[in-house]
């Protein structure tokens, strides 16, 4: 008892620090700027406060780069929903359905939604990393590359939810994303591979130039063809605020998809935007009218925001209990951690109890400032939506290519960007969906190097992914996924003939 | 059999065209001397054949399909079209022109960015691109400039101040 009592003490000490709360709100701050901006990444601006923090205390060095995290995940949201361009990867799936509600006047209650469900996602996230750190870490070490191959063929079986009217071209748009994917170096071998001699081809391609490139670019273009309409945003409590009886209603899918977001970020080399689109999909499953995703719902907002968000506590998990990273921005993290002297994993528990405190407080402050500071802000973000489109275009692009320049300081991602972008454009005048391009770039690599490790480990026995249990699950629930609907409706059908015998 | 649209063909016949290439250089690629049973160019090969495949059936088929069969109908309207105005009238009156505009600029600007620097070439691009965009009622080149000129500085600073981004200085200087 006593232990507790110290530990609530500590807690309490650390929650009313002026110091740490200053530290965490400019962190939270300075990340939601970083998620908003495309190009700027929370991994970004975690890694640029880092040399910061040097000199500060633990507990308000880790206060400011918490804050940074949840803000980097969470401001994505902002510019995903008013401007259809994603500040981050984890945000792809928010444009899914928050842009539409943005074009039908409902930008406030988009965003509202977005802030309530990061609160949500974070906060579960965060009762899990204080809850069930230790357990949750040694489940994830039980993953191997079959488990991570079948979690990839799992990611992708969902590009029929996000595909809009053509599964079809959903499927091309995918089979596009793994193409890039294979460009540079062999996952396995380290031969290069279509790199054509071009030295900035040798790393690939990046992930957030080929998202800018696919979602800004055509966006912007598409946005010349049509004349100027102002859309009036409702920016009044009522929209921003949901109330309680619409809590109630989507109380399912804010914990569902925080569940999500918290298990894909305890899984390593895994990250938001493949738990957005895993929660995305399952809100579609379970939802009363699957047929109204993509056109503007609050649903759709909410499983990716409370999913990339719910990543943040659940990547930690495995950071500090056995020290590997859950995602970049946790790699960054886990490096502050040893300039500052720490050695990440079960002694850290034990050793350093007090860290650990102060990461499990900052945390759920970072989450409360976010929350805050996004509510307070929703009133100026859909301004955005009043800036005259002859000078918010130039604008955007000027952010996009200078976004996609700052990544890796590189020319050649800036022209990454530009001829996916004009290729990106001309796809969607051919009404190919966006997202399961980027869902194959970020898949693909996991896929192949995971499939190809496992054959190697079972001397090229397909068998691996069916003889352990884990992958075994994961396979069946891809099949349910993919044969599921089609099962049902012959059922259905069936059921209806017989009858009507 | 669906209708295919000039986009849909476009992009079918570049992902045909370039899958085809990539198809041919994998080939080139050497397997590795591990015991690895797929080897470097099994998912590649899968993934090009898969979208030429699908290409195919989706857009080259039904588009050959839509040519044979209505090849004759749909001529003569566009042809009277055509003779009432000039050619380049109808482009710049449709959607089509500012978007067009847009590309050739942006691509303009990544030509010059290296060589002018990124603020004069940001400035001149926002400038220019905010004129032609801008309703011809609402048209200042002296209020885009001044938008010009604030927002690159604000981005300047930003990002070599505050992010620490090296942005590409005019080559002169630099």
């Amino acid at each position: 008892m006593s232990g507790v009592g110290s530990a609530l003490s500590q807690v309490f000490a650390i929650a009313s620090n002026p110091s740490i709360l200053l530290y965490t709100f400019i962190g939270t701050g300075i990340g939601l700027i970083f998620g908003a901006l495309p190009g700027l990444t929370a991994t970004m601006g975690t890694a640029i406060l880092v040399p910061f923090t040097f000199s500060m205390p633990v507990a308000e060095a880790f206060g400011m780069l918490l804050g940074v995290y949840c803000g980097g995940i969470a401001g994505g949201a902002v510019s995903a929903t008013l401007l259809n361009i994603p500040g981050t990867p984890s945000s792809v799936v928010t444009t899914l359905d928050g842009y539409p509600m943005a074009r039908k006047g409902q930008a406030a209650k988009a965003l509202g939604w977005a802030v309530t469900a990061s609160g949500v996602g974070g906060f579960i996230s965060w009762l899990a990393l204080v809850l069930i750190a230790p357990q949750a870490a040694r489940f994830a070490l039980r993953f191997g590359p079959p488990e991570y191959a079948m979690l990839a063929v799992m990611g992708l079986t969902i590009i029929a939810s996000i595909s809009g009217k053509s599964i079809a071209k959903g499927i091309i748009a995918g089979l596009v994303g793994l193409w890039l994917s294979f460009v540079g170096v062999d996952p396995i071998v380290g031969n290069f591979r279509f790199t054509f001699n071009q030295i900035p081809l040798m790393s690939g391609i990046s992930v957030m130039p080929a998202l800018i490139g696919f979602f800004a670019i055509p966006e912007i273009l598409s946005g010349t063809r049509t004349s100027y309409e102002a859309v009036k945003a409702q920016v009044t409590s009522r929209e921003m605020f949901p109330t309680l009886r619409e809590l109630w209603e989507h109380a399912g899918n804010l914990i569902r998809s925080s569940i999500i977001g918290t298990f894909i970020g305890i899984i390593p080399a895994t990250g938001g935007n493949i738990a957005a689109f895993l929660a995305y999909d399952q809100a579609k499953r379970f939802s009363k009218h699957p047929e109204k995703f993509g056109e503007g719902i609050p649903d759709g907002v909410i499983a990716s925001e409370a999913a990339n968000n719910g990543v943040t506590g659940g990547a930690l998990i495995p950071m500090l209990t056995l020290g590997i990273p859950g995602d970049s921005v946790t790699a960054v993290l886990l490096g502050a951690l040893i300039i500052h002297g720490l050695q990440p994993g079960p002694g850290l528990f034990k050793e350093h109890i007090d860290v650990i405190y102060s990461v499990f407080t900052t945390l759920l402050i970072a989450n409360i400032f976010m929350v805050a500071i996004m509510f307070i802000g929703i009133r100026g973000f859909v301004k955005i939506l009043n800036v005259p489109k002859h000078f918010l275009t130039p604008i955007l692009i000027v952010l996009c290519l200078v976004g996609s320049y700052a990544i890796n300081n590189s020319f050649f991602d800036v022209w990454v960007t530009l001829v996916l972008g004009l290729f990106g454009y001309l796809m969607t005048l051919a009404k190919f969906p966006m997202a399961p391009i980027v869902l194959g770039l970020v898949l693909g690599r996991l896929l192949e190097g995971e499939c190809r490790r496992s054959l190697i480990l079972s001397g090229g026995s397909w068998s691996i992914f069916v003889t352990r249990p884990i992958s075994l699950v994961l396979l069946i629930i891809s099949m349910a996924f993919v044969f599921g609907p089609y099962v049902s409706r012959a059922v259905q059908n069936h059921n209806q003939r017989r009858q009507a015998a | 059999m669906r209708k295919v649209n000039l986009a849909e063909a476009i992009v079918s016949l570049v992902l045909i065209t370039v899958a085809g290439m990539f198809l041919v250089v994998s080939t080139s690629i050497p397997h590795s001397s591990l015991a690895d049973p797929l080897g470097p160019t099994a998912f590649p090969q899968a993934v090009f054949w898969m979208i030429i495949v699908l290409c195919m059936c989706l857009t080259v088929i039904p588009g050959i399909w839509q040519l044979v069969s209505t090849r004759s109908t749909r001529r003569k309207p566009r042809e009277e079209t055509a003779r009432k105005r000039p050619a380049y009238r109808r482009f710049m009156e449709s959607g089509d022109a500012p978007a067009l505009l847009t590309a050739i600029l942006l691509v303009l600007y990544l030509l010059v960015w290296r060589v002018l620097g990124f603020a004069l070439t940001s400035l001149i691009f926002i400038w220019s691109l905010s004129l032609i965009l801008s309703p011809k009622d609402q048209r200042s080149a002296l209020k885009s400039l001044l938008v010009a000129v604030f927002v690159t500085a604000i981005i300047y600073v930003a990002f070599v101040h505050g992010f620490r981004v090296d942005l590409p200085q005019f080559a002169l200087f630099g």
